[in-house]
């Protein structure tokens, strides 16, 4: 489905990835994991093409993503929930997802598709309906991740990646960012980056573990799982 | 009483202009980031154009008038492939300066093709004024306001209610979360910029004949309109009509009573007063955060 | 209509590639478009359809101009058209330098030939009849602009020719911008601005430079004159551009006043784009005619305004630029002109009382193909005054000729019939004229 190799990407001369291969086949939920500043968000970034790649290759479906943009990435179904949500502060929370639509591009059919969408999100985050004419900056940290996960599921995700969903939000609505994750990971793979360990390895079937923009460990979650102290010095 | 109706008809008539210009500008920098200083000229361009299209094609008026919009907004996405698309991804800076280069090169290409002799655009109503307490304000200045009117409101209704107006609104917002959502980023500037130069046409068009048609036309008006986006804090399209309508009064309202000779200063001593006060312009809580 | 546009666009320039664009005339040149790359080739394409304008349209032109005395009979190469010059030997030929670029070599779009080509004619004339000294008249022109280095640039391009005098230029900016280079070289400059500060006892005079323009200050004054007696108003206002050349226009509108009263005295920026109220302000106190001391934007903006206010039938006076044929174009609509008086330092076009101003005319008319204005007229003047001043003194001398210039008195020339020097400016005269179905028709000529 989503297949990287040898990805290293540069801010300015430090290296926050290096030769970095990964995969996500169908049906599958993927994690990230790794210390702050392992690389992490780099590499969702580098694969979306939100920064520039030194090398490597980036492939969607066996196709190589070339020189396309975020926004043609995007469209192609490669939809990445950024760090810190990144709602649209001046845009109501309905014209978030309405905006996001642009993403479903050529492959996602009329009126008809989007309204059915925009239903299935408002299904999956109830509380949404309820806000849907609120502006983005009056969301709080919980309604603004549903909404930036409600807003990529506009563009019919091939694959979803997902940077530090929980991170600031407050147990309870982790609890519902999760629920919600465990109904979309049925349909669609993912690739979730997460400081929470084991929140990661209830959700997803595998894991890799990054230390210094290098892969250190990779796994199933299951195996993983079953040492942690050796995912724990990875982890710190 | 008829020198206030005088100076309130200008006051309108000048904010009107000033908030097409201002709106075209708002537009552009909404949708990319940019600051077009390329704006000013494009307003002399579009009414050069239709001069041309009046009195070398020999068109109606009216027509003259249409072709110069339509011409600016093909000229619009040309200036955008060309001068912006390029070197988007260098810096602002780089950015600006480029669109200042557009400006002197749209300038020079006037001046060599129509020479920098004023001309007099005539207007549909061959200069017949409307009688009010003595005042005698021209149908061409009625136009312009009643003109501008309509089409702010149809700017606005683009831009809240249509799939470009989000789009542009979403890249205005973040415009890295907005290409994550596949909002698709050249189409929206091509039209950003094809939209504002048809602005600045349909404003040259409409101004040329309240005043002296020179290669000069635009770029005061581009000045005040400038000042007006920042007096209400670079944000709300909206805003600026209010903005606009502000610059126009101290211009010609409170230029008219005090120290007339000061008047085409008076724009820049407001931007500045407001912004001692409120840095961020009268509506401004989107700047600070954007930058 | 077309005709005053074909007649007087042959002095624009750049006017002429819109007008190539037109179907009428796009066959004999369907690949120009006026880009700046492609400006020489313009400018060179431009020569050639000027040309083929000037053959069509000459005949329609001369038929039309009541004007032009019939002196066409005799050709100009066989008769002189000037006295023979002195006998006397100079050491090395005399060489004038003009500080005024052409259409082929100016930066500025809208330069104009207008002033060189007068120059030529006068060189050409001189040269026919034995040069000056036993050596025929060099001339070559040089391009300036205001701006900053440029100034510096031309001026040394210029005195590496080492010129006996130099002419021009015609911008007062450029002129005040020389001035010290111009003292400390030494060479006398017959320069081409009406601005008063350059006057020898001013603020910026120099010993070695006059004016062959009436001053600033002079030409308001006889508008002021024209006013009150000719035209019998009784109150005047008075609109004027704050700059210093507005401030000269007020200072001469006050001097020509002679106690009748100046009812409303308004100043605005040279990029005001709406003077309503200062146009409306001169009707409520009563104004019976307008002086507007503009710039030709400002101008063709109060013309405008004062038609909108219903202000028509009150006349309205501006300087030179007035005068110019492309601002008559500029307005299109020649009723809207009037009532339009313009301030001029002469008329060749219109010149009844001097037979041998439409002779002139006529031979520059026929050589260049375009209408000479009074720059044309005193570039040529500004050529024969030096051979005048050198023969005089028997010297190329540069102290000679500015001492010959200082003390110039009663010389016969095309723009003006008396040349003197009044304080570092060789003309006095102002033209008054009004603008008659688009043609600008002289109404009375103050001889100083």
């Amino acid at each position: 489905m989503l297949r990287v190799e040898g990805l290293t990407v540069h801010h300015g001369p430090v290296a926050a990835v290096v030769g970095l291969d990964l995969e996500v086949r169908p049906g599958e939920a993927v994690a990230l994991l790794g210390a702050n500043g392992a690389g992490k968000t780099s590499t969702l970034a580098a694969i979306s093409r939100l920064v520039a790649a030194t090398s490597g290759t980036v492939r969607l479906d066996g196709r190589p993503l070339g020189r396309r943009g975020a926004d043609q990435v995007a469209r192609l179904g490669l939809l990445h929930v950024p760090e810190g949500r990144r709602v649209f502060s001046t845009l109501t929370v309905h014209e978030n997802l309405l905006v996001a639509g642009s993403a479903r591009g050529r492959r996602g059919g009329g009126r008809r598709a989007g309204r059915a969408l925009l239903d299935e999100v408002y299904d999956l985050f109830p509380m949404l309906a309820a806000l849907r004419d609120r502006p983005g900056w009056a969301l709080s940290g919980g309604e603004a991740q549903m909404v930036a996960i409600g807003r990529a599921l506009m563009g019919m995700p091939r694959v979803l990646l997902l940077d530090e969903p929980s991170l600031g939000l407050a147990p309870t609505v982790v609890d519902a960012v999760y629920a919600a994750l465990a109904r979309i990971r049925e349909r669609v793979p993912l690739l979730l980056v997460e400081q929470d360990s084991a929140r990661a390895f209830e959700l997803c079937d595998r894991a890799y573990v990054l230390r210094s923009g290098r892969l250190a460990l990779a796994g199933t979650a299951a195996g993983l799982r079953g040492t942690p102290k050796l995912v724990a010095a990875y982890l710190t | 009483m008829s020198g206030f109706v005088t100076a309130v008809a200008s006051a309108l008539t000048q904010g009107s202009v000033i908030a097409l210009i201002a709106l075209g500008f708002l537009l552009i920098y909404r949708a990319t980031g940019v600051v077009n200083f390329a704006q000013g000229d494009l307003v002399t361009l579009g009414a050069y154009i239709s001069y041309w299209a009046y009195h070398d094609l020999e068109l109606t008026l009216l027509s003259s008038w249409l072709i110069a919009v339509v011409a600016m907004f093909v000229i619009g996405i040309v200036l955008e492939r060309f001068a912006y698309a390029p070197i988007r991804h260098r810096s602002e800076h780089t950015v600006v300066i480029a669109t200042l280069g557009a400006a002197l090169v749209i300038r020079a290409t006037i001046a060599i093709w129509q020479d920098t002799s004023p001309k007099f655009a005539p207007d549909p109503f061959h200069g017949d004024v409307w009688q009010l307490a003595g005042a005698r304000v021209p149908y061409q200045n009625l136009l312009v306001i009643a003109t501008t009117v309509v089409v702010v409101t149809a700017i606005l209704l683009l831009v809240g209610h249509t799939p470009f107006g989000r789009s542009v609104r979403a890249l205005a917002a973040d415009r890295a979360a907005a290409s994550l959502v596949g909002v698709r980023v050249t189409r929206t500037s091509m039209l950003a910029f094809g939209l504002s130069a048809a602005l600045a046409g349909l404003a040259g068009v409409l101004v040329a004949p309240t005043q002296a048609l020179t290669v000069d036309l635009g770029f005061g008006p581009m000045l005040f309109a400038f000042a007006a986006a920042v007096l209400v804090g670079l944000g709300r399209i909206g805003a600026v009509l209010l903005g606009a309508v502000a610059i126009g009064f101290a211009q010609y309202v409170v230029g008219r009573y005090v120290a007339p000779d000061y008047r085409e200063a008076y724009p820049f001593v407001l931007m500045l007063a407001v912004l001692a006060i409120r840095p961020r312009g009268l509506f401004g809580e989107q700047v600070g955060r954007r930058v | 209509m077309s005709e005053l546009r074909r007649s007087t666009g042959r002095t624009q320039p750049a006017g002429w590639a819109g007008r190539l664009l037109r179907p009428s005339t796009t066959r004999s040149e369907p690949s120009l478009r006026p880009t700046p790359r492609a400006r020489r080739l313009a400018a060179v394409s431009l020569a050639t359809a000027a040309t083929l304008l000037v053959a069509v349209g000459c005949s329609r032109d001369t038929a039309g101009d009541d004007l032009a005395p019939a002196s066409s009979a005799s050709p100009a190469s066989t008769a002189a058209a000037i006295a023979p010059s002195k006998k006397f030997t100079l050491p090395a030929p005399v060489k004038l330098v003009a500080l005024i670029g052409d259409k082929t070599n100016s930066k500025d779009p809208n330069a104009i030939n207008d002033f060189n080509d007068g120059a030529r004619l006068a060189v050409e004339d001189i040269n026919a009849v034995g040069g000056i000294g036993g050596h025929p008249v060099e001339f070559a022109a040089v391009d300036t602009s205001p701006t900053g280095q440029d100034v510096d640039n031309s001026f040394n391009l210029a005195l590496e020719q080492k010129p006996t005098a130099l002419l021009g230029p015609v911008s007062s900016t450029t002129a005040l911008a020389l001035l010290a280079r111009i003292n400390q070289a030494g060479v006398p400059i017959l320069q081409n601005s009406t601005d008063g500060r350059l006057a020898t006892d001013g603020p910026s005079g120099s010993p070695w430079m006059f004016g062959t323009r009436p001053r600033n200050d002079t030409s308001a004054q006889r508008a002021t004159e024209f006013a009150t007696s000719v035209l019998g108003a009784k109150k005047l206002g008075l609109l004027r551009v704050d700059t210093a050349f507005g401030q000269q226009g007020e200072t001469g509108v006050k001097a020509g006043l002679a106690g009748t009263p100046l009812v409303s005295d308004k100043s605005f920026a040279y990029n005001a784009t709406d003077l309503t109220g200062e146009v409306s302000s001169m009707a409520q106190a009563g104004a019976q005619a307008v002086i507007d001391w503009g710039t030709p934007n400002t101008l063709a903006l109060t013309v405008k305004t004062f038609a909108q206010q219903g202000l028509r039938d009150v006349p309205h006076i501006g300087p030179g630029s007035v005068g110019f044929s492309s601002f008559a174009t500029g307005v299109g609509d020649p009723a809207l002109l009037d009532n339009v008086y313009g301030a001029v330092d002469c008329n060749p076009q219109d010149d009844p009382s001097r037979p041998q101003v439409g002779a002139w005319f006529d031979r520059f008319k026929a050589k260049y193909g375009y209408t000479p204005s009074y720059g044309s007229a005193e570039l040529y003047d500004s050529v024969l005054i030096l051979r005048e001043v050198i023969e005089k003194a028997g010297s190329a001398d540069p102290a000679a000729i500015r001492d010959g210039l200082k003390s110039l008195s009663g010389f016969a020339g095309i723009c003006s019939a008396s040349y003197a020097n009044k304080d570092g400016f060789l003309i006095s005269q102002v033209v008054m004229g009004r603008y008659q179905n688009g043609v600008f028709k002289t109404q009375k000529v103050y001889a100083d």
